[in-house]
């Protein structure tokens, strides 16, 4: 058995795992004297999410090897509700549990068999036109379109972006214009449509970010990278999120 | 002997499954390459252990596709089924997304044992509300195969959204073999001996063919429950022989596995171990015992004595009931338990056990009267009046609702339900 104990900041904490339980409610990490980095899909193979946490991103990481660890996402999450925001949140292994420590509080919670948790194979993607917006512009689009249907669709070209969303009997589109974007590349237009909900929830989860940045082609899938903590790169948890593109007829 | 698993084809040459079936299935996938084919999904449908699942993974597993399963000990909820089966259905899969592949779906889906979605008007007692319902939805747009499991493919076909299911879908009933006699089944015997042979060998067992010959005669075509018998039944290389009788599984016993032995084993200490190891109640065990003894048993003799016992072992259960001493409700499960032995003529043949239609009956009434419950508490909303003077008032309701216009509005105003409606009418 490996030694492990790791502190980190709350907020930070709490970002992983709601970015996290966006897509799974329990997750595999892998433990390394570098770090930890984790990946996961949903159930149905449609979002998928990879991240590295350097272990320069923790006040304190010590690991005497490397490990798998594990983790049901949600008894995280409900742990450290306990915490305030300015708490630091010191986790060790303590046989096949984590405990946590909280300023007052220790608790521990088991973790899970690492067989019942698979990790899966994230694809190579490679789209060159991305288009970068604010937050706050984004989600109000995908609101806008959530009681709509179950799918949005996304089209870039040098001018604009859209994102619209149809059914049966009701539309909603969402029309930003080059001078509201904040970087765009794209050479020609392209259009493709993805998973409405799991977008919205991957927008909200990314609490601290300011912009947006959507890198996709013809209905291939969308990219959404992110990039939190602290602004040195050895400091900062990184990662990228996938959703699946819808079949078009 | 607990790590069967890994002896689970992977391969479709390696499945013991009748070629026609195979067939069907592997044809019905093939005409998806000519567009999305007018029936989405195929139900397979057969006893348990007959290698329905195991089947549906080796096909994907061949295709090189994934599965994207949700099984019985997942919620299936509507609201689940959107977010696994809708999803899953309408896009792409990202675990093996390859642009250079052009493929024309990238998964199946696989909804395993279908007849224990258990749904229920009321949420908190069916975790699984408005899942069939939903799955009947998905099923007409779906862009991926959908593959649909079930023991009970008649109680299904009797639920409204499955009957919608079942339309929709291609059917195929997992049957090893019809008769005895056919040459099917004796390819089915061959291939079985094979692999248990093989299996043994791996495992260093002793194989001794006359053991799984009578693990077939027992278990018919229950694949799974042969294998484990058997290889349960063969010592380690080295020992003496032990016998069938005293293998046995410690695993989890179904309703089926143990009517099949109740009747047809003889065994009386076999009987008690599957009881031992039940996942049912013994007033379940008592109802089935009644309600399939007359499939089972086909002299009037046989039948007069089996009833009698039966009728004995319901004495002890009510006296058990009444004074809550549970405990020993064993003592009528051991009554029960040597059911075949009133039997003087056993019956060879296959018997396809029904699920006991009181039970059917009883949650049927108590639909009906939850039904009469909420149609009374939406009127008593509206008219500010109890619940109980309002019944003893229905007629008026119902000469109300005689006017077309009057039930129409009364159904928007109060969101009546189909069922609701139906009451009204009737008062």
């Amino acid at each position: 058995m490996t030694m492990l104990k790791m502190t980190i900041s709350l907020k930070n904490l709490k970002e992983i795992a709601d970015l996290l339980n966006t897509v799974v409610t329990e997750a595999k990490f892998k433990v390394t004297p570098e770090g930890l980095s984790v990946k996961a899909v949903d159930p149905a193979h449609v979002a998928m999410v990879s991240m590295e946490i350097p272990r320069g991103a923790f006040v304190e990481y010590t690991t005497d090897g490397e490990e798998e660890l594990a983790i049901d996402v949600e008894r995280v999450k409900s742990v450290i509700k306990l915490a305030s925001p300015n708490d630091l949140v010191t986790m060790s292994r303590d046989g096949g549990k984590l405990r946590f420590e909280i300023s007052t509080i220790v608790k521990s919670i088991s973790l899970l068999d690492n067989n019942s948790v698979t990790t899966p194979r994230v694809p190579q993607i490679n789209s060159e036109s991305y288009v970068v917006v604010s937050k706050g512009n984004l989600e109000r689009g995908l609101k806008a379109a959530e009681d709509v249907s179950d799918s949005i669709r996304l089209t870039l070209n040098g001018q604009e972006l859209r994102a619209r969303s149809v059914s049966d009997s009701e539309e909603s589109e969402m029309i930003l214009p080059k001078d509201m974007l904040k970087e765009i590349k794209c050479s020609q237009t392209i259009k493709s449509s993805y998973p409405l909900e799991y977008l919205l929830k991957l927008v909200k989860s990314l609490s601290s970010a300011e912009d947006i940045k959507l890198s996709f082609k013809d209905d291939y899938p969308l990219t959404i990278e992110f990039k939190f903590g602290q602004s040195k790169e050895s400091e900062s948890i990184s990662g990228n999120f996938l959703l699946a593109p819808r079949m078009e007829q | 002997m607990d790590d069967l698993e890994k002896y689970r084809p992977t391969r479709v040459s390696d499945l013991i499954v009748n070629n026609k079936i195979l067939e069907q299935i592997t044809q019905w996938l093939r005409s998806w390459e000519n567009g999305v084919p007018a029936k989405r999904a195929i139900i397979l449908h057969g006893p348990p252990g007959t290698g329905k699942t195991t089947t549906a993974y080796a096909i994907a597993g061949e295709m090189g596709l994934p599965v994207v399963e949700m099984n019985a000990s997942n919620e299936r909820s509507s609201e689940s089924m959107k977010q696994v089966a809708l999803m899953a259905s309408l896009y792409r899969d990202l675990s093996t997304f390859d642009e250079s592949v052009k493929r024309e779906y990238d998964h199946i889906i696989l909804i395993d044992e279908a007849d224990n979605i258990f749904e229920s008007r009321n949420s908190r007692v069916g975790g699984d509300t408005g899942g069939l319902t939903e799955l009947a939805k998905i099923i007409k747009s779906s862009r991926s195969p959908i593959i649909i499991t079930m023991n009970e493919f008649y109680d299904f076909r009797r639920k409204a959204a499955g009957k919608d299911i079942v339309a929709n879908s291609v059917v195929i009933e997992f049957r090893q073999f019809q008769r005895v006699r056919d040459s099917d089944y004796k390819s089915f015997k061959l291939s079985l001996l094979q692999r248990i042979r093989h299996i043994s060998e791996e495992e260093g067992l002793q194989f001794d063919p006359s053991v799984v010959e009578r693990a077939i005669e027992v278990n018919r075509d229950d694949i799974r429950s042969i294998i484990n018998d058997s290889l349960s039944s063969f010592s380690y290389r080295g020992e003496g022989a032990s016998g069938f009788e005293n293998g046995g599984r410690d695993s989890e016993t179904s309703i089926f596995d143990c009517m099949r032995d109740t009747f047809k084993s003889r065994d009386y200490d076999r009987i008690l171990q599957d009881l031992f190891g039940k996942d049912f109640e013994t007033e379940d065990y008592l109802m089935w015992i009644d309600e399939n003894a007359r499939s089972e048993v086909q002299e009037t003799e046989d039948l007069e004595s089996v009833y009698r016992l039966i009728a004995e072992a319901d004495i002890f259960m009510g006296r058990v009931m009444h004074k809550q001493h549970y405990a020993f409700k064993g003592y009528a499960e051991e009554i029960l338990a040597g059911v075949s032995f009133e039997i003087a003529k056993p019956n060879t043949h296959f018997v396809k056990y029904d699920f006991p239609k009181r039970i059917l009956r009883m949650s049927r009434m108590r639909d009906g009267k939850e039904t009469r419950r909420s149609l009374l508490t939406k009127l008593s909303r509206i008219c500010h009046t109890d619940r109980s003077v309002l019944e003893d008032n229905m007629w008026y309701f119902r000469s109300l609702a005689k006017s077309k216009k009057a039930l129409a509005e009364m159904q928007s105003v109060l969101s009546l339900t189909e069922k609701e409606v139906t009451l009204l009418k009737k008062g």
